[in-house]
Parts: C-alpha cells; sequence; structure tokens
C-alpha cells in the first residue's frame, strides 16, 4: 500500500505549488502515472479520496494520463512496446532490457 | 500585453484606480503564463511524486560516498531469513570489517535485539503504518549510527515484495532474498522488485529436499524479468554457500 505515500506526496507537491501561486485551493490536478509505474491505479484514487479532505486537493477534480510502457534492449538498441518487465528482445533474443516509458511518476499540471 | 490593463509593459506593475474600484491589485505572480485574471490558470508543474524521497537519498548516498561507506538495502517476503542472514553474516565477518545495521520493521525492536547480540551497532527503525523503509527514516538511522569510514551499512527493509522497491534509500546495492519455501515463480509475481534488485539471495536451501523447489527454475524466472540479475544460493541456518556471499559483498567494498 506505497499508494499512500504515494498520494501524500502528491497532496504536499500540490500545496506546495497552490501555494507559490498565492492560493490554498486546487480545482484541478493532472497526474502521469505510467503502466510500469508500480501503482495500482484504483488504489491510489482511494487513498486520494482519504486524504484530500481538509487540504488543497479537498475539491479538486483529479485526471491521471497513464503511458503505455516502451522497453529499449540494452543489447542492439531495438524499441518495442513493453507491458509486463518480462520477455526478451524479439531483434536480438537478449534479456537485458531498459524501460524507456512507462514508469512515469509526476504532478504534471495543477489548476487553480 | 499586460492582460489587465493592456499596456505594452510585461513586467510587474500596479494599475491604479481604473473602474473607480479601489481592491489591490498587488498581485505578485509573473505575467509569464497564459490566464486572464478572472478566470482558472493551469500550472506547469512536471514534479516526480518521489522527487523528495529520491533527494534525501542522494543526499545520503552523497554522505555514504564521501566516507567510502558501502551499503546494501536487503529485502523480501515476511519471513525468507533476512535477519538469519544477517546475523551469521556478522558473526562471521565482524572481526575483518566495521559493519553497523539498520532494522525497518512495522513494530517491535526484536530483529534489532538479535542483531545487538552479535555486538554489531543497530538501529531499529519503526515505520509504523508505513510497509516500507523510507529515505527520510534511514537518513535519520544513519546520523545516530554515525558509521566510521570503510565501514559497512546494512539495511534490513520491512518484509514486503512490493513497496520497498519503489523507495531509493541511497544504497549502492539491493538484494532481494527469497526462500525455497516460496513459489519459484516470485519473480514473474513481483517483478518490480527483481528488476531494481543486483542480486538475489535464495536462502533456505538445507530443505530442497523436503520441497517442490527448483533452483534453476526460480533462475530462470529472475532472468526473464532482469537479465542482469546475480543469483547466489545460501543456508543462512547451517552456513552452506555463506563463503560465495561474503566473497560478493567483500569485493564490492575495495
Amino acid at each position: 500500500m506505497h499508494e499512500l505515500t504515494v498520494a501524500g506526496n502528491i497532496i504536499n507537491i500540490v500545496a506546495t505549488e497552490a501555494a507559490k501561486e498565492g492560493s490554498n485551493r486546487v480545482s484541478e490536478v493532472c497526474l502521469e502515472i505510467g503502466l510500469l509505474a508500480g501503482i495500482e491505479y484504483a488504489a491510489l484514487d482511494f487513498a486520494l479520496e482519504v486524504l484530500a479532505p481538509g487540504t488543497v486537493m479537498e475539491y479538486a477534480a483529479i485526471t491521471m494520463e497513464k503511458p503505455g510502457g516502451k522497453g529499449k534492449c540494452n543489447n542492439c538498441g531495438y524499441e518495442f512496446p513493453f507491458e509486463t518487465f518480462m520477455g526478451s528482445c524479439s531483434a536480438c533474443g537478449s534479456t537485458d532490457l531498459a524501460v524507456i516509458r512507462g514508469n512515469e511518476l509526476r504532478v504534471k499540471s495543477i489548476t487553480i | 500585453m499586460c492582460d489587465t490593463c493592456g499596456c505594452g509593459d510585461n513586467t510587474e506593475h500596479h494599475h491604479h484606480n481604473h473602474n473607480d474600484h479601489t481592491h489591490d491589485h498587488d498581485h505578485a505572480h509573473d505575467h509569464d503564463h497564459d490566464h486572464s485574471h478572472e478566470g482558472q490558470v493551469t500550472i506547469p508543474v512536471g514534479r516526480d511524486i518521489l522527487d523528495i524521497n529520491n533527494r534525501m537519498a542522494e543526499r545520503t548516498r552523497g554522505y555514504f560516498e564521501a566516507k567510502d561507506i558501502y551499503t546494501v538495502n536487503i529485502m523480501s517476503s515476511p519471513g525468507s531469513g533476512k535477519t538469519t542472514f544477517l546475523e551469521r553474516t556478522l558473526t562471521d565477518l565482524k572481526e575483518k570489517k566495521s559493519f553497523y545495521v539498520i532494522e525497518g520493521d512495522q513494530q517491535t525492536s526484536r530483529d534489532a535485539d538479535r542483531i545487538s547480540a552479535t555486538g554489531v551497532p543497530v538501529v531499529q527503525v519503526n515505520t509504523g503504518s508505513a510497509c516500507h523503509l523510507d529515505a527520510g527514516m534511514v537518513n535519520r538511522a544513519v546520523k545516530e549510527l554515525n558509521p566510521e569510514n570503510g565501514s559497512l551499512v546494512l539495511i534490513e527493509n520491512v518484509g514486503n515484495l512490493i513497496c520497498p522497491s519503489m523507495f531509493d534509500l541511497g544504497e549502492k546495492s539491493r538484494i532481494v532474498m527469497m526462500s525455497v519455501t516460496e513459489g519459484e515463480d516470485k519473480p514473474l509475481k513481483y517483478p518490480g522488485m527483481f528488476r531494481t534488485s543486483h542480486l538475489c539471495i535464495i536462502n533456505k536451501t538445507d530443505l530442497l529436499p523436503y520441497v517442490d523447489f527448483k533452483v534453476e527454475t526460480a533462475v530462470e524466472n529472475g532472468l526473464k524479468v532482469n537479465g542482469r540479475l546475480k543469483f547466489l544460493e545460501v543456508s543462512a541456518l547451517t552456513g552452506a554457500g555463506m563463503e560465495e556471499w561474503y566473497k560478493w559483498l567483500l569485493a564490492n567494498t575495495g
């Protein structure tokens, strides 16, 4: 249940950024949480719902962008869709694969 | 152009008395984002959600590097034998190197008491409701331990194969332990943990004759999610295979 920690961090970041603009309430928060970021989306939704009351995010609509996974072979450089962390490079067969997209874990923007 | 008064001055300035109202237009923000003063404004943030943890981890890592301290973060399910593994390691190596231990558990100091019995300095971190150690907890524990230059700091994370993998603690190496009483498919079920680890220790090999666990299958599964993962087979109880682990550990400490 690290989603609770993640949700707490999101609220802290939003509060800090809103305060820079002189605001203590945001109407929208856009998050970017990749499919390979290790986050269970439903658990994060739930954690935000639990933690938001009484904070800057109490009335905020949350939009979540969910970039799909993309891998790159460390051996031959081939790039391919990567959804499960598993498998081998379809070009050279290597299992030495890097994630180049899908592990995003970001607060993208806030609307105040 | 300023959105409020239409003048060509883009720098911050006051708008006095137009429309004959007297409220204060003294806003502090810049004019560099596109909005009207009445409507809502969307502000790009682009901050990593684990930013605070990652920065703290880098601070701790810098401290370790400066003092030539080698650190490992040991992670596994509850009951894989991390503490027994540490006890034997410390008993066998404490004369050769200076060790310090950080014990992470949700509650109690039972593990720290066991480590303390080996004579090695230990700090117990109780995470309370959290299911993992984070960089702030480790940073505070390290300050308390005040490890000497050239030593080793072994961090035993909370028993959990999911959450700890996301939190950089400032360690140099990550070790995931699995025991032969668990399934060979652990790497496939918990790929995040096995992907971010450098070494996988397969523990409790003394029980291999009694369980349906094939080491080759476990290794194969581990390599499916992390082609660079290294493996060692040990029994922390009998000591079998521990020499190989000591070689690995001491080779990394220089």
